[in-house]
């Protein structure tokens, strides 16, 4: 037995190696969605431009459980892809905002090690897969996601 | 003639050649007729010949802008600086291939100049032209480095600018190329070895080839490290990531045999782990390629999924399976009998072997855990770098503890005058990591502390040691230099406890700030003042810079950049990195005003002991190759026994 014990382990290699590769290792389900987990809460400093409206910095926690949120992430690379996309998704969403309590703003997050980025309002995401929108409900559990423009 | 017929017709000989050279070792072996080993012989050099002609052909259709190659109008522009252009042949995949194709032909060309009886010279260049087959076979079907367009563009978009924002990237590759594929030959001998059940001499034979393989993996692996803190701009040099993993294996088990080896060569023992140890190590450069090529796990060094993913499966478990077959083959004969002291040098060197397997099986497991869960349980989960420290600091610090005492220790049982200084090297232990508490750091830097001052005493212990043996034997205390093996791993093993200091001080201790500027506006953060002055765009031709101009008070004016290639939809950061012998102050443009420039986000990050890192790379590659230099052999292998 022990001699075919090295058959055993080529074989467990090829065979998991084999189906790793039949799969696409990009795709990413949403945790968020599936779970329906609450948006976790967080503080960030705001960029320049948006100071006079939201003040220094923003935290999550305050605006939620009032009103349908839209979080929009994006790498602080992303230039000038995401600055031009923002007045799309600020027409698409801010078309259905007129009505009571509905907002959008953009926040980023970069894929680096740990580089988390200030957010900044307006300013919607685009890029390469891992830079997600989230949208949620008002309690912040995470209703669905989307990639791309 | 054009680069792509040159190309084309070299890259077929090449496997004509290792086609033939392969038939003929095998009926060399089989016929006992050495007129076939000296044909397979004979093809080695035309092998070479033709990769290197294979070779010339991609720089040539390179440098001549011929973007009727595919190759070249992927990954070259006519705005390409001469060093990009020449290096550009490992930008990708199929180039990187070649490269591997033309160093394997060279090791063995090398390889078959070195004598050996011809049963197993004829295995060796068996397995070695073996290699060679899949490598051009792979070159002339799926992944051609010479194939062409029918529309040829009048220009390419240039090479991934990662590879173009760093020289270090010219050098990173070729070092690694010349690591991995050295092990190929240790693996070639390994093979001949069970084959023809002569189990002994393999290994004094390939130590030079593994030290060299070792020597470059190391200095590849710094030169890696290198360009990953000065390019990736997240001030960081090692981030488990898996093609970082999968090369490290190859790393750790190549240094667990050259540990072994020893053992084998002086006391006839750990055959088996010798030979498993070989074969897992060259398996395990081949399962690195495997996963960069194939798309199985996700990395930043993943190259586009081609169709060289299942090739290099096939092979990878070709080659685990032919070294471990033989090796259950054998396993009877190759057992060790004899028990060992565990205070003795081969108990030390089995003990430190485990460590380094040990390690290697870890990164392993954690590399390939999100795939098991994924296949067994349906789960997405990710392994990160937390785990990886965690799993690698103890076992870190037991080689470590090892490395000190390991070569003090006498062969098969301690001697009384080693208890005095295993006395003084614990005492220096307990005293570093005393020193480090008091001056308030934190208990595991003020271990490495520790660690360093015990294995800097055990190498000065053992310098003093050598050199007090040449003068008893009434020689010049000079001559101690010449045993060059012994000199060489002791300069290695005090880089290796200078690194280890590095790491635990730049991991444990590492400050990060980040702030957005106004124009004329002052910053002090840790030490340094600036002021932004201002960003300012640079048109470069191939890209476009944006530096921001900051007066700091100690180190003048510092412009750290950002990089906008056309090909990329993000800029590159290219931090400025000032290196002082205390700390590392590394300056990073993370965003500009793009209306007016009246404002930067800059982010500070300052790192003890880095600059420490790359001078312990220096010294290991210096270390390795002051035992690698050829006056030192043969004799300088044997040691002078200090008693």
């Amino acid at each position: 037995v022990k001699g075919w014990l090295w058959v055993l382990v080529v074989a467990f290699l090829a065979g998991i190696f084999w189906w790793g590769m039949q799969r696409n290792p990009k795709e990413l389900p949403s945790v968020l969605a599936k779970e329906r987990r609450p948006a976790p809460d967080f503080t960030l400093p705001l960029l320049p431009p948006y100071r006079a409206a939201w003040g220094e910095t923003f935290r999550l926690g305050d605006y939620l459980g009032k009103r349908p949120i839209v979080l929009n992430f994006w790498a602080s690379w992303c230039y000038p892809a995401c600055y031009e996309e923002a007045p799309v998704l600020e027409g698409r969403l801010g078309g259905k905002a007129q009505g009571p309590g509905c907002s959008s703003w953009g926040g980023e997050n970069t894929q680096g090690q740990g580089a988390r980025r200030a957010p900044a309002v307006h300013r919607p995401s685009f890029g390469p897969p891992p830079s997600p929108q989230v949208f949620g409900t008002p309690e912040g559990r995470g209703g669905g996601w989307t990639t791309g423009m | 003639m054009t680069p792509a017929l040159l190309g084309n017709l070299s890259v077929a000989l090449a496997l004509a050649f290792s086609l033939l050279g392969l038939a003929l070792a095998l009926l060399a072996y089989l016929q006992g007729d050495r007129r076939f080993l000296k044909g397979a012989k004979a093809l080695a050099p035309l092998t070479l010949l033709s990769a290197l002609a294979a070779f010339v052909a991609l720089e040539w259709a390179l440098l001549t802008h011929d973007f009727s190659l595919a190759y070249v109008a992927r990954n070259h522009s006519l705005q390409d600086p001469l060093w990009v252009t020449l290096v550009t042949p490992w930008a990708a995949l199929e180039g990187s291939i070649l490269l591997w194709g033309l160093l394997q032909t060279l090791y063995t060309f090398v390889a078959s100049r070195k004598p050996l009886d011809p049963w197993r010279a004829s295995l060796v260049l068996a397995v070695l032209f073996g290699v060679q087959v899949f490598f051009f076979g792979v070159m002339a079907t799926i992944a051609s480095p010479f194939q062409t367009l029918p529309n040829p563009p009048a220009d390419g978009t240039g090479p991934n600018p990662l590879l173009q924002n760093h020289w270090m990237m010219a050098v990173h590759p070729v070092l690694m190329y010349l690591g991995f594929v050295g092990l190929s030959v240790p693996y070639a001998y390994a093979v001949a070895a069970m084959v023809t059940r002569r189990y002994q001499s393999w290994v004094e034979e390939t130590r030079w080839w593994a030290l060299i393989a070792w020597g470059f993996l190391t200095a590849g692996k710094v030169a890696g490290m290198w360009w990953s803190y000065e390019v990736l701009g997240w001030g960081g040099y090692w981030a488990w990531d898996p093609v970082e993993n999968a090369s490290f294996v190859p790393w750790l088990l190549a240094t667990a045999f050259l540990h072994t080896a020893i053992v084998q060569q002086t006391r006839g023992a750990f055959k088996a782990w010798n030979f498993a140890f070989v074969t897992l190590a060259f398996s395990a450069t081949l399962l690195g390629t495997f996963l960069t090529r194939s798309g199985v796990i996700q990395s930043v060094h993943a190259f586009a999924e081609g169709p060289v993913g299942p090739a290099f499966l096939g092979f990878f478990l070709l080659a685990t399976a032919l070294g471990l077959g033989l090796l259950s083959r054998v396993s009877r004969e190759v057992r060790d009998v004899a028990v060992f002291h565990p205070f003795s040098r081969e108990g030390a060197l089995l003990l430190g072997a485990f460590f380094f397997s040990g390690w290697a099986l870890v990164v392993l497991l954690g590399t390939f855990y999100p795939l098991l869960v994924e296949a067994f349980a349906g789960a997405k989960v990710s392994v990160g770098a937390p785990f990886f420290n965690q799993v690698s600091a103890p076992i870190g610090a037991g080689i470590l503890l090892l490395m000190g005492v390991g070569p003090l220790l006498p062969w098969r049982r301690p001697r009384k005058e080693v208890f005095r200084n295993l006395y003084l090297l614990l005492a220096a232990l307990a005293l570093g990591t005393l020193l480090g508490l008091l001056r308030g750091y934190t208990l595991g830097a003020s271990l490495a502390v520790g660690l360093f001052l015990y294995n800097t005493l055990a190498v000065a212990l053992l310098f003093a040691e050598g050199v007090r043996a040449r003068r008893l034997a009434g020689l010049s205390p000079w001559s101690f230099l010449e045993n060059r093996r012994r000199v060489g791993s002791l300069v290695v093993h005090f880089a290796v406890a200078l690194m280890a200091l590095a790491i635990a001080f730049s991991q444990t201790y590492r400050l990060e700030a980040e702030k957005t500027l106004y124009k004329g506006q002052a910053w002090e953060v840790a030490g340094v003042r600036m002021a932004f002055q201002g960003v300012r765009a640079l048109d470069e031709g191939r890209r476009f810079a944006v530096e921001a101009l900051l007066r700091t008070d100690r180190f003048g004016e510092v412009r750290p950049r950002l990089h906008f290639y056309p090909q990329m939809n993000s800029p590159l950061p290219s931090p400025k990195v000032i290196y002082t012998p205390g700390n590392d102050y590394y300056f990073l443009l993370m965003d500009f005003d793009r209306e007016k420039g009246e404002w930067a986000s800059v982010r500070l990050i300052v790192t003890p002991m880095v600059f420490w890192m790359w001078v312990a790379g220096v010294l290991m590659a210096l270390g390795t190759l002051y035992i690698l230099w050829p006056a030192s052999r043969p004799e300088a292998a044997r040691e002078v026994s200090p008693a």
